[in-house]
């Protein structure tokens, strides 16, 4: 094992290509973005945060503000830094948002003129609440759960509609069908981009891992859009012909659960140090899902058509494990996938149903299945922990 | 010597059948009772642990009033066991869950009497752990069965998923899950129909929490078009699954006889303020449950339980009597954990009552007459008036209302850690409420239905810290 972490070293240095001068300098654009925010902010620009997958970064953009997501992780301390105003039992990621900001430690909610929260599930409301009574200015997006009756999806769009309106008035311009579909093609044309980097991992072993490729969705999603586009197309060009820097051997392994927070990457790195490497994920949060919005007809009503039902419904949505686990099927099938790995955040209460179930489902699939809980405690300690589960389980599908 | 019949003397001397006009019913009710104890594992010795230490060390059973109120939830559970039988007799079954109103569920009933409609999981929960201090093994059967006990799962869901894979209950024509409030139980209901039974039938029906803090939600039409809408599609469909004509009469009738006991529980509210409170505030919240639960024998029980309990409260009002001295102080929780009722028990004893329930208590609001004629609209109104119902700040204006109300002295919330929606902005109202009141909020980590993370043992220096705290501030005041 460790010859197989010295050899994936070593090619990482060795082969600093065009390619990964590209993926750091996206890197380094991503991580200047909070500072550019702020800058944008001091020149008069309206800052809007966001907190779920439901919410269309296209309006915002739309709307002359500067979007800015909401999903840091990967520290317990933040974490626990939300719980004299959260339950012990609120999911890890979404205390997280709370303690962040509490402890001064996101330089952009405390500047934002806006957070939208996605209210699809209790624990991302009760988010907007505790930023409500810290004094945030916090806007509920309503987001129905049943999501095949008609009547949510008509609610869905309202509410969309109304945030448009709230977004005109903050930034005193109009949100013109024109604006919207500049907005929506550029916002397509990451998707596609990301969608094209990340199919590449269907070949064995692949150029790139889970690791960089969630990255590379942080980065589109922590800068803007022209520069995310120019930064994917160098990549995805010096993808091509790229030599992989994962061995012939290597597990090809599915990730699924809520999402990896900016930041919490640390069983992606443990996995792909393991002899594994992660060539799919399924994830609600913190990515970038590859359904585009349609260009013809109204654009809001398409927006709303392709976060609604367009997706693979997020599990927090009633009903969704079916077709949930239609689409880890086929993506296990397309991906030729040898192991899947349920990535399960601590008291994260609606997922903690969908692992047994994709258990079960796993077996009859007969598709070896392991469950990794964290409650971004990657302390030494826990860490050679996962690191052991991880090593143990690469072992297991390999034989 | 004959021996003891403890299943007799449990429905004789702690759940009313002993009385008048109940006493009649004891020769029916007794092999329906043995037959349901039977199959929930409640034994002889469990009866005699409940008949000669936790029954009377945790309620007054020496009242008519509370010993019939026990009876109220005897019947339902020993009805509710004996579903299944019904079920393969060609009866139907609709099932819900907390938190809800219960007038769909009557109007059902009224529709045609041959549906039965159960809440199983808060049927059962709200009996087995308050009587019998035993809701442990069926919690526990579920964690063995794919819902992680680490993972802090609501035990009323818990229950349900126990109750259908143990077969004590049948799988019903359709379950109705209200996910007006949580995620977790419609969430439950679809985990039951992937992991266990793919037969199982579910109804959903929802609503998100978009208002800001503070905001009416009952004041806002579209709101409350949306859910009356909901309602009018979950109401429809259940009807369609149990093949009844959707009975618009049916559900206004059942909305009226829902204020005419409220109207009594009003009542019995009333003889609450009394100083000293009457009676025990944890023994009170049973008899609400009609209004919100499913319960398959309506108001058949609870009418005659109330009416005792109001001339027992009447009766010690005028003696004077009560669950603490005179003079004592008052505290609302906004729900008494009467499940574990040594909690209300440890906060009498240590000199405050613990008298009044916050998510219970009607609000002024609740009294007022309906914008709405529509009765899913009407409906829904009423349920925006519920603190259960509403946004955070909302909820903490109800408390400071009700506070003022009532003339409490100190606030308790809490005791609903594992509750992702009813108990997790109970921190962020105890701080508000505070601000606002100047009187002493605390927030009490702990479980409304289970007591296996925190027995008597375990809460009892906090109670009696925050009893001692209450006292001094009080008589700081004076």
């Amino acid at each position: 094992m460790f010859l197989v972490l010295l050899k994936i070293r070593a090619r990482k240095v060795l082969k600093m290509s065009k390619l990964r001068e590209d993926v750091k300098s996206f890197a380094e654009v991503s991580r200047k973005y909070p500072s550019e925010v702020r800058k944008l902010k001091s020149e008069g620009k309206k800052v809007v945060c966001w907190y779920g997958s439901y919410v269309p970064e296209e309006i915002i953009y739309a709307s002359g503000a500067i979007p800015y997501q909401l999903f840091d992780g990967g520290d317990p301390e933040p974490a626990d830094a939300a719980l004299p105003y959260l339950l012990f039992c609120t999911n890890t990621q979404a205390r997280y948002q709370v303690g962040q900001h509490e402890m001064g430690l996101n330089p952009i909610t405390s500047i934002a003129d806006q957070i939208i929260i996605d209210t699809k599930e209790t624990d991302s409301v009760r988010v907007g609440n505790a930023f409500e009574y810290l004094g945030l200015p916090v806007t509920y997006l309503g987001v129905p759960s049943d999501w095949e009756k008609e009547i949510a999806f008509n609610y869905y769009k309202r509410q969309l509609g109304k945030l448009k309106d709230e977004l005109e008035k903050l930034t005193g311009e109009e949100i013109t069908n024109e604006k919207l579909a500049e907005s929506i093609k550029k916002y397509n044309r990451v998707r596609e981009l990301l969608n094209d980097i990340g199919s590449l991992r269907k070949e064995h072993p692949p150029a790139l891992g889970g690791e960089e490729f969630i990255k590379l969705n942080h980065y589109s999603l922590r800068c803007d859009p022209d520069t995310a586009i120019n930064s994917l197309e160098r990549i995805l060009e010096g993808l091509k012909g790229e030599e992989s820097i994962f061995p012939e051997d290597a597990l090809r392994i599915m990730v699924a659960g809520r999402g990896f927070a900016f930041g919490d990457y640390a069983l992606l790195r443990i996995v792909e140090e393991s002899g594994g490497v992660a060539v799919t994920e399924f994830l609600d949060e913190g990515i970038i899902h590859p359904e585009k919005v349609k260009a013809d007809g109204s654009p809001m009503e398409n927006i709303a058509e392709r976060y609604y039902r367009a997706k693979v419904p997020s599990c927090l949505f009633c009903p969704s494990w079916s077709k949930r686990w239609k689409h880890v099927s086929e993506l296990i099938d397309s991906y030729r996938v040898g192991g899947l790995l349920y990535y399960l955040l601590a008291f994260d209460v609606i997922y903690d149903y969908e692992y047994p179930i994709f258990s079960k489902r796993a077996d009859e699939k007969e598709i070896p299945f392991a469950m990794i809980e964290s409650a971004y405690d990657f302390s030494r300690e826990a860490t050679a922990t996962l690191r052991t589960r991880v090593e143990s389980f690469v072992k297991t599908c390999k034989r | 010597m004959q021996e003891k019949d403890w299943y007799k003397e449990y429905l004789v001397k702690c759940a009313g059948f002993g009385d008048s006009p109940w006493d009649a019913e004891l020769d029916e009710m007794l092999p329906k009772w043995k037959s349901a104890a039977k199959k929930l594992g409640l034994t002889e010795k469990d009866h005699k642990y409940a008949i000669t230490e936790w029954i009377p060390r945790n309620f007054d059973i020496e009242l008519e009033g509370i010993r019939k109120t026990i009876g109220v939830m005897t019947a339902e559970v020993a009805d509710l066991m004996t579903a299944t039988e019904r079920k393969e007799r060609g009866e139907r079954m609709v099932y819900g869950v907390l938190p809800s109103h219960s007038p769909f569920y009557r109007a059902l009933k009224f529709t045609d009497p041959s549906v039965n409609t159960y809440f199983v999981d808060a049927n059962l929960a709200s009996f087995a752990n308050p009587m019998f201090h035993k809701i442990a093994p069926f919690l526990e059967y579920a964690e063995e069965q794919g819902v992680r006990y680490g993972c802090r799962h609501c035990a009323l869901n818990k229950t349900r998923y126990a109750l259908l894979k143990k077969g004590l209950v049948p799988v019903p024509n359709v379950s109705w899950i209200w996910g007006f409030v949580c995620d977790q139980a419609p969430k439950s209901d679809e985990f039951i129909q992937e992991y266990w039974n793919k037969e199982y039938p579910i109804v959903f029906s929802r609503i998100p929490h978009d208002a800001p803090a503070h905001k009416l939600e009952y004041k806002d039409d579209e709101l409350v078009k949306y859910l009356g809408s909901q309602m009018r599609d979950g109401y429809e469909a259940v009807c369609k699954a149990v093949g009844v004509e959707v009975d618009e009469k049916a559900i206004m009738e059942a909305l009226k006889e829902r204020m005419s006991f409220m109207m009594k529980y009003g009542e019995l509210l009333m003889q609450m303020a009394s100083d000293p409170s009457p009676i025990s505030g944890t023994a009170v919240l049973f008899l609400t449950f009609p209004l919100f639960m499913a319960f398959n024998t309506g108001y058949k029980y609870g009418n005659d339980a109330i009416d005792a309990l109001i001339k027992d409260a009447k009766e010690r009002v005028e003696r004077g009597e009560g669950v603490v001295p005179k003079g004592s102080p008052k505290a609302m929780a906004w729900f008494i954990p009467y499940n574990n009722p040594f909690v209300g028990r440890m906060f009498d004893e240590s000199g405050v009552s613990l008298t009044y329930c916050e998510g219970l208590c009607p609000s002024k609001a609740e009294f007022e007459t309906p914008r709405f004629k529509d009765p899913f609209d009407a409906n829904a109104e009423a349920f925006f008036k519920w603190s259960l119902a509403v946004n955070w700040g909302t909820r903490a204006d109800l408390a400071i209302e009700k506070m003022e109300t009532y003339n409490v002295d100190c606030m308790i919330w809490g005791f609903l850690d594992f509750d992702r929606w009813l108990g997790s902005d109970h921190k962020l109202c105890s701080r508000y409420v505070e601000e606002k009141t100047g009187k002493p909020c605390f927030y009490v980590e702990g479980d409304i239905w289970e007591d296996r993370d925190y027995s008597e043992e375990a809460l009892r220096t906090r109670i009696e810290t925050i009893c001692e705290v209450v006292k001094a501030r009080l008589a700081a005041s004076a």
